[in-house]
């Protein structure tokens, strides 16, 4: 008789804005490799039965507790917690254009939310001397884009040096805490941005895609990176096969970041 | 001679802004951009007890986020477009401890006086100086 056991068998896991784009496929991938996961977002999915849903609007400190305290009363652990949210919606055009409630909104969002979340989930995973935490930070946090993205990047580059702080804090305890930066990935996020940003220079999807890149110094695989593969590298990354990979940055981005760093 | 003692400092008639620059480096920077001919503007929280007559100074808690606009408004006012700003303000009174001591206010002051306050004043100042165009030297010890 044959008997596989999934890698993530008996591992609880919280994907933060699980419900489309890269969170969409990080849960799918976690639930595929045996963990039961429960995710998390500002409104209900249309359909995604498979996963336990709990609504929370991580930007708002209260929200960000409750959904701390309902995993801790109804679960007891947790092994894996996948900060996913973030995002932008602050406006292209450089330092001039980007008021303090834009700021505010980038820190609240690719920012503090994680360090709530942390703060109130990890001491569960110290507790039982086990765990794993990733932050979901962007390549645009190793490389500025003034233009489009100036606050958005700001924000990831905190993360970045957040997450590597709270991996040196907890290495010791058996939590290890991984940043994974992306390049551009196809999602609906992604999508809207080419949109709204094309249209306002007249292009269309493709044409901008292809400006973006270019504007990143071109991609050297010339195309953007699909959700699932960003959902391989953390189904991995979670994994006990990762067990001596934590304080690391792994840029995943088809190859844009031209240097060695 | 390298010492030219007919050259005129090479600061001269440059307006310069040195924020928390009362004390440690900021004080330091504010002594060199006088010495090298700079008119320099100082700000901090607390008036300094013995004041230093080659600075001007004015009293401002620059996390505030309107304060920005009134410190600017003065320097503007009465001294013209600043040439060097030194957004050299910065600091933390979070206690140490790791992760779980830090609360949402902790984070909140350590960005504000860190990284809100130079953006803020950036935002103010920088415009002014792209205007002019006149390769004004701009530092930031952010």
């Amino acid at each position: 008789m044959e008997i596989s056991t999934k890698e993530l068998a008996g591992k609880v896991a919280l994907v933060t804005g699980g419900t489309k784009g890269i969170g969409k496929a990080i849960s799918d991938e976690l639930g595929r490799l045996g963990a039961t996961v429960i995710i998390s977002a500002r409104s209900r999915p249309d359909a995604n039965p498979e996963h336990a849903f709990i609504a929370a609007d991580l930007t708002k400190a209260e929200d960000n507790k409750q959904l701390a305290n309902k995993i801790i009363e109804e679960y007891h652990r947790l092994d894996i917690l996948i900060n996913n949210v973030g995002g932008t919606s602050a406006p292209a055009g450089g330092f001039s254009v980007l008021s303090d409630q834009d700021w505010e909104n980038d820190l609240q969002l690719n920012l503090l939310a994680a360090i709530k979340l942390d703060r109130a989930l990890v001491p569960l995973m110290i507790e039982r001397n086990t765990g794993v935490v990733i932050h979901i930070s962007s390549l645009n946090g190793k490389l500025p884009l003034y233009a489009s993205n100036f606050s958005y990047g700001v924000t990831k580059a905190a993360l970045n040096n957040y997450s590597k702080a709270l991996a040196n804090e907890v290495a010791s305890k058996g939590v290890r805490v991984i940043t994974v930066s992306p390049g551009m990935v196809k999602t609906t996020a992604m999508e809207s941005f080419l949109h709204s940003y094309g249209s306002s220079l007249g292009k269309n999807l493709d044409e901008t895609a292809q400006l973006v890149m270019d504007s990143l110094g071109g991609v050297p695989m010339n195309r953007l990176a699909q959700p699932e593969e960003i959902a391989h590298l953390i189904g991995f990354l979670v994994s006990p096969k990762a067990s001596y990979i934590t304080g690391s940055n792994v840029v995943i981005d088809g190859g844009t970041i031209p240097t060695v760093f | 001679m390298e010492n030219n003692q007919t050259s005129s400092p090479e600061l001269k008639g440059k307006v310069a802004i040195v924020t928390g620059g009362t004390k440690g480096i900021g004080k330091a920077i504010a002594d060199g951009l006088h010495q090298a001919g700079a008119t320099v503007i100082v700000t901090a929280k607390n008036q300094p007890t013995e004041p230093d007559l080659n600075h001007y100074f004015i009293t401002s808690d620059l996390t505030v986020p309107t304060e920005t606009a009134r410190v600017v408004g003065l320097i503007n006012e009465n001294f013209g477009t600043v040439d060097i700003l030194i957004n050299n303000m910065g600091g933390s009174t979070s206690p140490s401890g790791g992760f779980r001591v830090l609360t949402d206010e902790h984070w909140e002051n350590d960005l504000q006086l860190n990284l809100l306050a130079p953006v803020r004043i950036d935002r103010a100042i920088l415009p002014k100086m792209l205007e002019q165009h006149s390769g004004s030297l701009s530092i930031f010890l952010h």
